[in-house]
């Protein structure tokens, strides 16, 4: 694992409320385990998995398998270190961000989690999957999925119900988000290389001028 | 040991960004002042040294891995470096990369979309090959896109901070100083040499490593199966030409823009002056200038 043989470089961070399941759900994702005990975490912490990822092409093939190294960062989320995790934001490339399907407190923080990424995140809208952890203890449940999937179209996010115990969508979130950010990958290095205006007067003007507002559109770096 | 962290490897003393304060102030150490706080509002926002240390050992092993990747930088840096030293053609009636003469009596061409330069069907890559029209990139520019992807410059609005391999110091410096002078006849020989050797070198870095990846994607767009052993054999028809054919290729082409800025990638461990990322803003796109690209590209090895 502690090699440099791999393509891809790709920083996550995990944050939500303290005990909603960030460090577990983490745990689950690289080990497959899962520990009942609750140990809260101590500032910042981060986790490493190697995974492969295959791009579906426009055209329906899929690409070649590529190498990602995945270094998740935990953080803490109790107020106190919170001017500490904050300034970890910056170098994260997509966030996972939980809250307790159990616990409605930490589902009404999404909104101020959201706006705490929006001001120490590198961009504006950076790449979010929501999460609401606990899934499988059902009979504890205070949050409706209706609700939680509403307040994530609100925002434009995917959402997803997860449970470190029995690793219920845990792999298909970070996919997800690691899919967010190939995708965003392609488009801000496709859009970089657009040398602007050398567009030549030729047949295909009209058309360079849509391929590229279609992209300009899409990039939001 | 935080100090030790903080300001480690450095003799030039720099000013911390925002992050590094802002963790300082947190961690108690720097020049945090906390004037205006109340004895029992700093004892319960203050982390205990059992806290500290936790949080210091992570930040360790956050280092470590930056390391590795800052080395794995580094091989796609040189890489991209040496396709760009051994070009020998002028991209106009040869290929750019490979020489070979194209239009009317020579190959069929292909017109490269980034650095607008022509390259013959084996040197170049289609980019997008499912749509209707033929987008193609010669293989700099797509191996410096790759770059541009793998190294995580699209992140951090430019190249982050890499270290080049250390069994090659003296070629490092090959590109830097040697299309400025007009070369004497008799070194010519000897750098040919050192560039045959090292091009079948890295013919067998690129079997064995994780380029071996992205040729085998160049030779599944191919059409003949057997690209390098022809490609070997043009080589070295045009090094027995005159010195002049070899160093017009060397100014003719202009590079692709890649921004050398340097980047904050590891909260603590760089104390570079690194531009403000702005939030949300667009891309840089600085005007192509050949002088200017080298003397950036030079900036960042020292």
């Amino acid at each position: 694992m502690s090699d440099g043989d791999y393509d891809y470089l790709i920083k996550f961070l995990a944050l939500g409320d303290s005990g909603v399941g960030k460090t577990s759900v983490l745990y689950q994702y690289t080990d497959g385990k899962f520990n009942s005990k609750f140990i809260t975490t101590v500032g910042i912490d981060f986790r490493e998995k190697r995974v492969v990822y295959r791009a579906n092409g426009p055209d329906g093939t899929v690409g070649r398998g590529q190498r990602i190294h995945l270094q998740l960062w935990d953080t803490a989320g109790q107020e106190r270190f919170r001017s500490l995790t904050t300034a970890f934001f910056r170098d994260a490339m997509g966030f996972l961000l939980l809250f307790d399907l159990t616990n409605e407190q930490s589902f009404l923080n999404v909104r101020n989690w959201i706006s705490q990424l929006q001001m120490h995140a590198y961009c504006e809208n950076p790449d979010i999957v929501l999460c609401g952890n606990k899934s499988d203890l059902e009979d504890q449940r205070a949050v409706k999925e209706e609700e939680a999937r509403e307040l994530a179209e609100k925002y434009g996010i995917p959402y997803f119900e997860t449970s470190a115990a029995n690793g219920t969508n845990i792999s298909q979130a970070i996919e997800m988000l690691l899919d967010l950010i190939m995708k965003r990958m392609e488009r801000c290095v496709d859009k970089s290389w657009i040398p602007e205006g050398v567009v030549r007067s030729n047949g295909h003007t009209s058309t360079d001028q849509l391929s590229e507002e279609k992209e300009k559109g899409l990039c939001g770096c | 040991m935080a100090d030790t962290i903080f300001s480690s490897g450095n003799d030039q003393w720099v000013c911390p960004n925002d992050r590094q304060l802002a963790l300082r102030a947190k961690l108690q150490t720097g020049w945090s002042v906390h004037t205006y706080q109340t004895e029992k509002q700093r004892r319960t926002q203050c982390l205990s040294p059992g806290e500290v240390e936790v949080i210091l050992q992570v930040i360790q092993r956050a280092e470590r891995l930056d390391i590795l990747e800052q080395q794995r930088i580094g091989r796609l840096v040189e890489r991209l470096e040496t396709m760009q030293k051994n070009v020998m053609g002028n991209g106009v009636s040869q290929c750019l990369l490979c020489g070979e003469m194209l239009g009317f009596l020579g190959s069929s061409s292909v017109f490269c979309k980034d650095c607008r330069k022509k390259v013959c069907t084996k040197c170049g890559i289609e980019a997008s090959p499912g749509q209707k029209r033929p987008l193609w990139l010669c293989k700099i520019c797509s191996e410096q896109r790759e770059v541009w992807k793998r190294s995580g410059a699209w992140f951090y609005k430019g190249l982050p901070k890499y270290i080049l391999p250390l069994k090659t110091p003296g070629r490092a410096d090959d590109p830097h100083f040697r299309p400025l002078p007009v070369e004497p006849t008799e070194p010519q020989p000897q750098s040919a040499e050192v560039s045959r050797v090292y091009t079948w070198a890295r013919g067998r870095v690129v079997s064995s490593d994780s380029d071996s990846d992205s040729d085998l994607s160049s030779s599944s767009l191919e059409d003949r199966p057997m690209p390098s052993g022809i490609k070997g054999t043009k080589y070295d028809k045009p090094r027995g030409d005159s010195g002049g054919s070899m160093e017009s290729p060397r100014m003719g082409p202009a590079r692709p823009p890649s921004h050398l800025s340097g980047s904050q990638s590891s909260l603590g461990s760089e104390t570079g002056a690194g531009a403000t990322d702005p939030q949300g803003g667009t891309l840089p796109r600085p005007e192509p200038r050949v002088s200017g690209k080298r003397h950036t590209w030079a900036t960042t090895h020292y």
